[in-house]
């Protein structure tokens, strides 16, 4: 145990950590040349294509050291994007230690910050690392000066480091070896192994990656799982290094996957504690905190029919991230589908192209929503994420805010005060963190911040402006629901709570977006934007005139069928409000927006 | 099938008009001697039968030198019988066919000529990019009518970029003027692939929109329609009596034999198609003799195929003994809510016998097709 040292790679989003866990894998001569390919831990196409982490990856590595001790390294590349942040906490859960990256070129960014803080809240050593120092725009005299004032850290502890030339990764596995300390444990205890992550394995079925505390797990032993109660006969353990290999025991401090004979994918919970039916420990770790979603959508199966797949897919993805809620819903519009909560849109995007590609599905989804607190009346409060369920009468209403640590360089703050008072802000702090670079903070409405608000920040500061937000509790608000109808029918996928002072804008946007895409019918179509029977936008798609072939080719009737196939093939892609066919197409470029 | 209606293809055309997308192509002249003989070979595999009705369409079967088409005649004569009173027509374009031409349709037996007249307007024929000009087409026309031409039908097409409300009255009006036994006038359809799309996608030229072109076809009809000439089609008019028996066949979802390339039989309750490609054509004949594919199509989708041209006919009330005889189902029960559907908003009116379409039901008879197809 001695001998074994488990991290995390923490840093902002691109800070390089994918890329120098690569070269910690060649120094340890984890992978052959043959099987080497760049950001190595980012294995799904999603990852590899977007160029970003967005699950943890553990991989165990053999490493000897300059005293000459060989050395177990448990690493876990974590994502750096803010709406991934449960994945990087449920990671520090496993480790001692964290090298913080912070890229030379860059600076700190909000993700620096709000990781760091996730890993000193652990009790964490924490390594600085000062990355891509191969660059010419590199400047790690800045960056010392940021970890100074902003991180409090004593910057002489930095390790200057490039991922992609090598530069300073012997340097960084000393350090982990020398300043990382041992994992803690009782060889002897009854066992105690924390669920880190686990997916579904069409083979094998329910892999659980855990961390163990401790006892010892061997293959054969009855395992309990305390929260939920299941037991089972643990199959195979093992390790990835970063290919999977089977273990025959594992002891305090390691991390190892976990098989079983498990089919009931509600067994396995995320933070829940496995231990050993003979002899079981007297208490459980403590759990994870739960992860409050902030963004929620409809989430519908194009095909109808596929509702029940996209059940099971929910089941078998939520194994993989649990931070992710869902519970069936019903629309008119769109059918049996599942109300979801997510921790922010890029988590939300992310699911629904998990779900179409792992699983084979054709997704709709409703424009995002965030959760309403609404007063009903005096002890009768409800909260509200869907706005299909905000009752007719209540007192009040209140949104939910966030407060928002913006980096940026100052040349910028002009655009951002506009962007803060177009968006309800309210600025709370402005710190310089050195000669061009500000720190700002404010609170905002989630709504408005979920609207578009990072795409109009990227513009206004030109991609240099780095955001982190949390929750902020309530305010009381001046909120309306909103409805589009079509021929008099509400639509209600398109259901909106939208702020009193924009309701206006907002329907007018959405009611000229949908004429745009109704296609014309054989009567018209009138498209309305009414807060309850009070219309304030209005179109029309005018009927179609005429809608038949002029000639017909001689016997040939492919011609005919071709044309009619086209037709239907349009219509299946269309939804039934009243008399009235909406394609899906308009459905999505609406909610999507 | 007791009696035949036989299609013959003639793929070859001077040029190519903007417009088309039909099998039919231009500069392929060399092609003609082969193309002729192979049709000679499949003419002669067919069964023997006798023929209502010869329609020998195009591409220009008057660009064909007379020989060639007295080759195709001889074929054909030696092949099926000729009911009395058969109907048989002959597609020309103008400048194309000569006086020869004419002569020779005409000894060979041909009793209708159809003539690519499009419009009697240069400006608008130079749109189209048809090689003729106006005068051509009136030429034509004497010509065959001093060939002994006593049924003649001229196309014609309206909505073409740049053409007025008045510039089609004045079509029309010059086409009545010369007493044509029947006329069918075709809206123009912009095809995928085709120049004329590209020239509009461009913008170098402008559709009419939706309502001028719902106007012209309105003008159309009523102005035929005070000229003698009945509306039995949707874009096809005649004199009583007058009204092609040819096409008369398609519509009714009768049999017919095609040959030649991009030709279509139905026999059987079965459609067969030729490949467009004439060279495609000539190999699959000079290897068996024989050519075409099945196109499969379910019971469905049969009966769809049998309303998409039945329901063109104007003024035909669909019985539903007719449609129940043929596909052995009872079609106002099955159809029952696509009828009721169709009949609540107006666009056809139900009888205890049957059903027919109402002048607005006919312009959206695509979009009715999907209320059938919804069944
Ligand atoms: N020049 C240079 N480029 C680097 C270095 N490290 C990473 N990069 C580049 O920076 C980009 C991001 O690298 P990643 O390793 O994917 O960054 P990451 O921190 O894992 O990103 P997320 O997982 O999305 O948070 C890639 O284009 C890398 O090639 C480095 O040391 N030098
Ligand atoms: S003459 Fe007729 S078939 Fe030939 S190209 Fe012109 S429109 Fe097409
Ligand atoms: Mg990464």
């Amino acid at each position: 145990m001695r001998n074994i040292r488990n991290f995390s790679i923490i840093a902002h989003v691109d800070h390089g950590k994918s890329t120098l866990a690569d070269r910690i894998l060649d120094v340890c001569g984890a992978v052959s040349e043959r099987e080497k390919q760049a950001q190595m831990l980012d294995q799904m196409d999603l990852e590899r294509e977007r160029g970003i982490t967005i699950k943890a990856q553990t991989v165990r590595l053999n490493y000897t050291a300059k005293d000459g001790n060989q050395y177990i390294l448990n690493l876990i590349d974590t994502p750096g994007h803010v709406d991934f942040s449960y994945e990087v906490s449920r990671s520090l859960k496993a480790c001692e230690g964290v090298l913080l990256l912070v890229d030379s070129t860059q600076g700190i960014e909000a993700q620096t910050l709000a990781n760091m803080h996730l890993a000193l809240e652990q009790n964490l050593a924490v390594i600085p690392v000062i990355n891509k120092i191969d660059l010419p725009a590199a400047d790690p005299e800045m960056v010392k000066h940021q970890i100074e004032d902003v991180l409090c850290i004593d910057s002489s502890e930095a390790i200057l480091a490039s991922g992609k030339s090598g530069i300073g990764v012997a340097d960084i596995l000393e350090a982990v070896v020398a300043r990382i300390p041992p994992p803690k444990g009782d060889k002897d205890a009854p066992l105690k192994a924390l669920v880190l992550d686990s997916w579904y394995d069409s083979y094998r079925g329910v892999v659980v990656l855990a961390r163990i505390f401790d006892g010892v797990m061997t293959p054969n032993m009855k395992a309990r799982f305390m929260g939920t109660g299941a037991e089972q006969i643990i199959a195979q353990i093992g390790v990835f290094t970063p290919f999977g290999k089977e273990v025959q025991s594992a002891g305090p401090g390691e991390v190892v996957f976990m098989t079983a004979a498990i089919k009931n994918i509600a067994d396995t919970k995320v933070g829940d504690t496995i231990t050993e039916s003979l002899k079981p420990a007297a208490e459980p770790l403590p759990d994870f905190k739960e992860a409050t979603p902030m963004v929620f959508c409809g989430l519908y199966p194009i095909e109808g029919a596929n509702y029940n797949a996209l059940r099971e897919a929910l089941d078998k993805l939520h194994l993989n991230d649990s931070s992710f809620h869902y519970i069936p819903e019903t629309s008119t519009a769109l059918g049996f589908g599942f109300r979801c909560g997510f921790l922010g849109l890029l988590h939300m995007e992310i699911i629904q192209e998990r779900l179409e590609r792992e699983f084979n599905l054709n997704l709709i989804t409703t424009s995002p929503t965030v959760s309403y607190r609404v007063t009903v009346k005096p002890g009768d409060v409800r909260i509200i994420d869907n706005p299909n369920s905000l009752p007719e009468q209540y007192d009040f209403i209140e949104e939910p805010l966030i407060k928002a640590t913006i980096f940026t360089p100052d040349e910028f703050l002009g655009p951002i005060y506009s962007l803060i008072e177009e968006k309800r802000g309210v600025q709370e702090k402005l710190e310089f963190i050195g000669p061009k670079r500000v720190m700002l903070v404010a609170r905002f409405p989630l709504n408005e911040v979920v609207l578009d608000f990072f795409d109009k920040l990227k513009t206004a500061t030109k991609g240099y402006a780095s955001v982190d937000y949390e929750e902020a509790g309530y305010q009381q608000a001046q909120l309306d629901k909103l409805d589009i109808l079509v021929n008099g029918d509400p639509v209600d996928a398109l259901g909106f709570i939208v702020h009193r002072e924009k309701a206006y804008t907002f329907g007018r946007d959405i009611v000229s977006k949908m004429r745009e895409l109704i296609p014309r019918q054989m009567f018209d179509v009138a498209i309305q934007a009414a807060i309850g029977s009070r219309v304030i936008a209005r179109e029309t798609v005018k009927a179609l005139r005429k809608n038949v072939t002029a000639k017909c080719y001689g016997g040939d009737i492919t011609r005919k069928r071709k044309l009619l196939e086209k037709q239907k093939e349009g219509k299946k892609r269309m939804k039934q409000i009243g008399s009235v066919e909406i394609p899906q197409t308009a459905f999505l470029a609406v909610l999507k927006r | 099938m007791t009696n035949a209606s036989v299609y013959i293809h003639i793929p070859f055309c001077r040029s190519k008009c903007v417009y088309c997308d039909f099998a039919s192509f231009a500069g392929m002249d060399h092609l003609m001697e082969p193309y002729i003989s192979s049709l000679v070979t499949e003419i002669g595999h067919a069964h023997p039968m006798t023929a209502d009705t010869l329609y020998i369409g195009g591409g220009t079967p008057s660009h064909l030198p007379a020989s060639l088409l007295e080759n195709v005649m001889g074929a054909f004569n030696n092949k099926f019988r000729l009911a009395d009173g058969a109907e048989m027509t002959i597609e020309a374009n103008p400048h194309s066919a000569s006086r020869e031409m004419l002569e020779t349709a005409k000894k060979l037996g041909m009793n209708r000529l159809s003539i690519g007249i499009q419009s009697f307007n240069d400006r608008l024929l130079k749109t189209l990019g048809r090689p003729h000009t106006a005068n051509d087409a009136v030429d034509t026309i004497a010509q065959a009518r001093s060939a002994g031409f006593a049924n003649i039908s001229l196309d014609l097409i309206f909505g073409v970029p740049g053409q007025s409300a008045a510039d089609l009255i004045a079509d029309l009006e010059k086409a009545v003027a010369l007493s044509p036994e029947h006329l069918s006038v075709y809206q123009l359809t912009l095809e995928e692939g085709t120049p004329l799309e590209e020239m509009v996608e461009k913008g170098k030229v402008m559709m009419p929109d939706d309502d001028e072109q719902l106007a012209m076809y309105e003008s159309t009809v009523d102005f035929l329609k005070k000229a003698g000439y009945r509306q039995y089609e949707i874009s096809n008019f005649a004199k009583p009596g007058k009204e092609c028996r040819h096409n008369l066949a398609y519509w009714m979802g009768d049999e017919f034999a095609g040959f030649g390339s991009g030709a279509h039989s139905f026999t059987e309750g079965v459609r067969y198609a030729n490949p467009d490609d004439p060279e495609d054509y000539i190999r699959d004949v000079t290897v068996g003799g024989e050519s075409g594919v099945e196109i499969l199509t379910d019971d469905k989708d049969k009966i769809i195929d049998f309303l998409l041209m039945r329901l063109r006919l104007v003024d035909k009330a669909l019985k539903f003994e007719e449609i129940n005889s043929k596909f052995e189902i009872i079609f106002e029960e099955v159809y029952n809510s696509a009828l009721k559907n169709i009949e609540k908003h107006g666009f056809a009116t139900i009888s205890n016998s049957g059903f027919q379409l109402t002048s607005k039901g006919l312009v959206f008879l695509d979009s009715l097709l999907l209320e059938f197809e919804k069944v």
